[in-house]
């Protein structure tokens, strides 16, 4: 079984082509990091404007790798939702283009569905398992027994981590885009140099919380007037980045222990989204997890962010259940992960 | 696959404020479909082509059978433009079919009723200006496309009375009465409606002349930041 799967929800456009033996035979992913540089952050139009200038390019590029011919793929997925409108429309219409020029299904796929599934691709891994979902637009802990089988355990009550690492790395004044920049400048700084809080702790509840955090650094930039040297801005970013982890641990905790009431024998505990490469958080929540008896799994760093793969891959996992999607499928920009997945049939 | 050889265009728009697909074939519209809507050309367009190919002459045709895909490509709803031209891409890829882009100018242009004297494609923003193209009588494209306002217009037109068309005709009109013009005749009913320009889209593929169609915004995108994902 081959299917090729398209992603546009944010600021990748990507296409992959994946086998039902859990081979990428072609992984595309164009960033439009340059094109949103200038302002700091993404902006919707322009991200729209670029998915529909390079996609249909990147589905004959990601053809030519795999050497196949579209008599060789067996659907065409997309992400359908959640994202940002104008890009997801952009994929999910490509991706209906294709169902019909060549007769093969379509699958709609969440975007969240595609990162949780991820280790499914890359080892093996069998229900259930619990994922710790990070990325720009989410943070959220999601107990997964099956396809299209999944519950949210805790989810943030405001501010996604990616977009803490983002916002912060703007007050801090560091490059576009501002994650993994911080993530750079933390490794020459001193994380405990600066007390800052760590929302949500010991609460009996999974959800996370964040913009308490970027708070606090902006008032530690506040009081310096702006003017902090390169050492402490090394030294904030370290601070708050060790403050993000140990609220992500405290809240593992909670997960875990909420996850193993009610799957007893569930063991295994993955990662995925764009924070999830981030290798200071990786390497804690590695700790924390094994500590817990749990198997740590994380997806290679190249399958952390969007991807096209992960949405193939999704694609592979529901054909296979049957879960096919008629065509005036609707894209969908906020889709809760376990809201029913509309307009499948079978 | 059908039996029928003869040359097929698929033709669509999702551009406005409506959805709709032609079939071209046999040198006419052999069938087609059309929807008011403001949104959901998304989820539209696809069972609506699926619809036109089932139409057609009772017998099943599928896209193995066209000869080329014709779109609208604005301007117009920046998502609606876009939902059209990544569709046909789509449709085409797989056949590398060919794939004819019509400015909504050209197609208003078209389908609006044929008068004496130059016109004014006039196509609303939905904000102050207006999205323009000047016809000269022979029916070439003289001037445009631009995005100008009222009192830009004004001082390029001729002196001589010009014939307005397009759904920003009459909020022009009315413009253009208030600062001291004359009345002038207007055409602002017609929008892009693809049974109705199916024709121009086969003249444009019969003279070989079209290639690879971009959007046509005619506008830079709005700025607000978003965090990245």
């Amino acid at each position: 079984m081959r299917i090729l799967g398209i992603e546009s929800s944010c600021d990748e456009t990507a296409v992959a082509i994946v086998d039902g033996d859990r081979q990428i035979l072609s992984n595309q992913v164009l960033s439009q990091i340059t094109e949103h540089e200038e302002y700091g952050g993404v902006v919707p139009e322009i991200a729209a404007r670029s998915h529909l200038s390079h996609i249909d390019r990147l589905v004959k590029k990601a053809m030519t790798e795999a050497k196949i011919d579209f008599r060789d793929l067996n659907g065409i997925a997309a992400t359908a939702g959640p994202g940002l409108i104008g890009g997801v429309l952009v994929g999910m219409m490509t991706a209906k283009g294709l169902s019909i020029a060549t007769g093969l299904p379509f699958i709609a796929i969440n975007h969240m569905e595609g990162h949780a599934l991820t280790p499914r691709l890359t080892g093996t891994l069998d229900f259930p398992y619990l994922a710790l979902l990070i990325s720009g637009g989410h943070s959220q802990f999601v107990s997964i027994t099956g396809i299209s089988k999944y519950s949210i355990l805790g989810t943030s009550i405001d501010d996604a981590v990616g977009e803490a690492f983002d916002k912060t790395a703007k007050l801090l004044d560091l490059d576009f885009p501002g994650g993994p920049a911080l993530e750079k400048r933390a490794k020459s700084g001193d994380p405990t140099r600066f007390a800052l809080p760590r929302p949500m702790l010991g609460r009996p509840n999974c959800d996370l919380s964040f913009s308490g955090l970027k708070t606090a650094v902006r008032n530690v930039v506040e009081k310096h007037k702006g003017h902090l040297d390169n050492e402490a801005i090394s030294d904030l970013a370290a601070s708050f980045q060790n403050a993000v982890a140990d609220c992500l641990i405290d809240r593992c905790n909670k997960a875990v222990e909420d996850f193993r009431s009610i799957h007893p024998t569930g063991n295994t505990f993955v990662i995925g989204g764009g924070v999830a490469a981030n290798e200071y958080i990786r390497k804690k929540l590695k700790n924390c997890v094994n500590d817990l008896g749990l198997r740590f799994v994380a997806p290679p760093i190249n399958l952390c962010g969007d991807n096209g793969a992960m949405i193939a891959w999704a694609g592979i996992e529901r054909l296979r259940l049957g879960l096919i999607n008629k065509l005036d499928f609707p894209a969908r920009p906020r889709w809760p992960l376990d809201a029913p997945h509309s307009g499948a049939h079978s | 696959m059908s039996l029928d050889k003869s040359k097929k265009i698929l033709v669509f728009d999702t551009s406005a404020n409506a959805c709709s697909v032609a079939l071209w074939a046999n040198g006419k519209v052999a069938c087609s479909c059309f929807q008011v809507m403001s949104r959901g050309h998304s989820e539209a367009l696809v069972p609506m082509i699926e619809e036109v190919f089932e139409k057609y002459d009772g017998c099943d045709i599928d896209v193995s059978d066209l000869s080329a895909i014709a779109v609208t490509i604005g301007p117009g709803t920046f998502t609606g433009i876009r939902i059209g031209l990544a569709t046909a891409r789509a449709l085409a890829l797989p056949r590398r079919l060919p794939v004819i882009g019509l400015t909504n100018f050209d197609v208003v242009f078209w389908q609006a009723p044929k008068v004496k004297g130059s016109k004014l494609v006039v196509l609303e923003t939905k904000r102050e200006d207006f999205y323009v193209q000047f016809f000269e009588e022979n029916n070439e494209a003289v001037q445009g496309p631009l995005a100008l306002t009222g009192e830009e217009i004004q001082t390029r037109l001729p002196a001589e009375s010009i014939t307005l068309v397009g759904d920003g005709a009459e909020r022009l009109d009315q413009q253009l009465v208030e600062s001291g013009r004359k009345p002038s005749r207007l055409f602002s009913d017609v929008e892009p409606v693809a049974m109705e320009f199916a024709e121009l889209a086969s003249k444009r593929f019969d003279s070989g002349v079209y290639a690879d169609p971009e959007p046509l915004y005619l506008r830079a995108p709005s700025v607000t930041v978003l965090a990245r994902k």
